[in-house]
């Protein structure tokens, strides 16, 4: 039955698991595997209301020692738990209840993911109680106002002694201003350290910096898939060498995402080079790779051209700036035929590009995208009088399946390639877009005409 | 050009399928079988599917011949998508509509030959009976008896009350 009831949404559970005996076992164990939210194991407990201090038990509300075999029960149910202390900030009254009815038990003994939301202080503490040895992933968000960093770095560290033989993947994302988060990073490498496990180390916009010893904790997974982290503090060699040392120790890696910066906001920045990047040329095994810097160097062909040789597997590129356009240009725009032609693979890419430089006709271009499905063009700005050259232009090298945004600042994720606000001028790439779909139009209709006209 | 190569499948009632290597693999069972047995002209005993489940079954098989193999790696995240997903393709769909000792014996047939592909179709097929309905309504369905005394399923509505909303 458990194989009929993965197909079922968790109302349809609820229905199920009141059948009859022989379901209901079943239909609980499916409906409880994922939980939203604690709050459905916390009402087992009792009505909830919502005090000064958070959610809690009703104040006369005692807790049979039957009732708490029942939250037991369930509890062992839960594999997947999503917990949002924003919207269901739990008090700690209720969390210390739990403790105390779990002295040496696990609360949640099977789960296998958990993603908290933590918004306030006091739910650091709390990870810790629900966490569980059984853990796949842990994913932390955590939010700038309300949790003050000591906090973050307290739980951290408590989490280190933590034993967690199964974890596969850690994703953390901070919202603190930059520069805050290397107070963060002793405790995350301590926490990190030793999880053997580990093959997916997502830092979503936390800052590593050098001194924090965390990219050298990465190091020490040379089964490692995923990392993302934003560099920060690094000087041209010492990113070039810590990234030598990664690619020396984790040659599986298949996803990076780095950003490379100055320690502080207002610093006079970092530029990121293509010989920055070089040594990750030896992970053969790059499908994914994100890159930007405060300001950037354009990539020339030459160093496009090694990156096709050295990941054939490449399918998602983003080479970024965080510079204004005024500052930044870009890269010459007649740059895409090299993308074009020495990475076929490519199904997104990401960058800016100059739309001022010569921009060739249709007849001189010589390269067209063949799997390309999105073109994120950052915030590249498109001259006056130049829209139409730049349609022309993009319709010849990508093909009509292609999508083109913004995408700006979400590099991170694959909202990267969603975001459509970025551009300082929306209704001018607005206009090439209908453009390039009107050209689109034509060539199909012009090649049907051509094709009825050998038929007859 | 030789033929294709042919395996043997005996049911629990004794009658005898002679298909194509190709299509019988598409069960990892049989797969497995072949793999540690070796090609033998011996038939393979299914002993837990009759005759007529057992050609529906190849009718099965032999439409998705050629379809790829689920990986034995996949990502979870991407089963938990599939699961969810209750979309069935027409040709499954037309294949599935039998009567309900039928499907769950191919709910049965595929667990037990390991044909992944098949035990969806069959499953989706039961959860898009149940979608949407009642327990007294999922009882009637299927000729359940409701064994709960009525305090137990108080009981248990109320636990799980909050999945009504989700």
């Amino acid at each position: 039955m458990s194989k009929i009831f993965e197909h079922l949404d968790q109302k349809d559970c609820g229905a199920a698991a009141i059948v009859c005996r022989r379901w209901s076992s079943s239909a609980l164990d499916e409906l409880w595997r994922s939980l939203p939210t604690l709050i459905p194991l916390l009402s087992l407990l009792g009505p909830i209301e919502d005090t000064n201090m958070g959610k809690d038990l009703q104040p006369d509300v005692i807790v049979a020692e039957g009732t708490w075999e029942v939250f037991k029960g369930y509890a062992k149910r839960v594999r997947v738990l999503a917990h949002d202390s924003g919207d269901a900030l739990i008090s700690t009254g209720l969390v210390l209840r739990i403790v105390s009815a779990h002295l040496g038990q696990t609360v949640l003994p099977n789960l296998r993911e958990a993603d908290w939301n933590l918004c306030d202080d006091d739910t650091t503490y709390q990870v810790a109680v629900f966490c569980s040895p059984s853990l796949d992933s842990i994913s932390l968000q955590i939010a700038n106002d309300g949790v003050d960093i000591r906090m973050v770095q307290r739980m951290l560290v408590s989490l280190s002694s933590f034993p967690l033989p199964r974890l596969r993947v850690i994703h953390i994302t901070t919202e603190y201003p930059r520069g805050t988060d290397a107070q963060l990073n002793e405790a995350l490498s301590a926490f990190i350290k030793n999880r053997g496990t580990l093959s997916e180390l997502r830092l979503q916009a936390v800052q590593v910096t050098p001194d924090g010893g965390l990219l050298a904790a990465a190091c020490g997974f040379s089964q490692l898939r995923v990392l993302e982290g934003d560099l920060v503090g690094y000087t041209g060699t010492s990113f070039r060498s810590a990234l030598e040392d990664l690619a020396s120790a984790c040659p599986l890696l298949e996803t990076v995402s780095f950003g490379k910066g100055g320690l502080n906001t207002g610093d006079n920045g970092e530029t990121l080079t293509f010989d920055d990047v070089e040594p990750l040329l030896r992970c053969r095994r790059l499908e994914d790779v994100r890159i930007w810097g405060d300001t950037l160097q354009p990539f020339e062909e030459e160093d496009i051209g090694r990156i096709g040789c050295a990941w054939p597997r490449l399918t998602t590129l983003v080479i970024g700036s965080r510079a204004e356009p005024a500052q930044d240009t870009g890269a010459p725009i007649l740059r895409l035929m090299d993308y074009a032609w020495h990475l076929p693979t490519l199904r997104r890419l990401a960058c800016r590009f100059d739309c001022s430089e010569r921009i060739p006709s249709a007849g001189q271009v010589i390269a067209r995208f063949k799997h390309l499905r999105i073109l994120g063009l950052e915030e590249s700005i498109i001259p006056s009088g130049r829209l139409t050259f730049v349609a022309e232009f993009l319709s010849m090298v990508c093909g009509p399946a292609v999508k083109f945004t913004s995408s700006v600042n979400s590099w991170f994720s694959d909202r990267a390639f969603e975001d459509r606000d970025g551009w300082a001028e929306p209704d001018e790439w607005n206009q090439v877009e209908t453009m390039i779909q009107a050209i689109h139009r034509v060539q199909i209709g012009y090649s049907r005409l051509m094709s009825d006209s050998a038929v007859a | 050009m030789s033929a294709a190569p042919q395996v043997t499948l005996e049911s629990s009632d004794g009658e005898k399928f002679k298909v194509d290597k190709e299509v019988a693999e598409r069960s990892v069972l049989i797969k497995n079988m072949i793999e540690d047995v070796g090609e033998s002209d011996n038939p393979i005993p299914l002993p837990n599917v009759n005759a007529s489940v057992l050609k529906k079954v190849l009718e099965y098989c032999e439409h998705h011949r050629g379809d790829p193999l689920p990986a034995a790696d996949a990502d979870p995240s991407n089963d938990d998508n599939r699961k969810r997903a209750t979309e069935i393709s027409d040709w499954d769909q037309k294949f599935i509509q039998v009567d309900q000792e039928m499907l769950f014996e191919i709910i049965l047939a595929a667990n037990y030959m390991d044909i992944k592909p098949l035990l969806d179709v069959g499953c989706k097929t039961v959860a898009n009976m149940i979608k949407g309905k009642t327990p007294e309504e999922i009882r009637k369905l299927f000729n359940i008896v409701n064994d709960f005394t009525p305090e137990e399923e108080a009981q248990i509505k109320k636990e799980n009350e909050w999945a009504e909303d989700r």
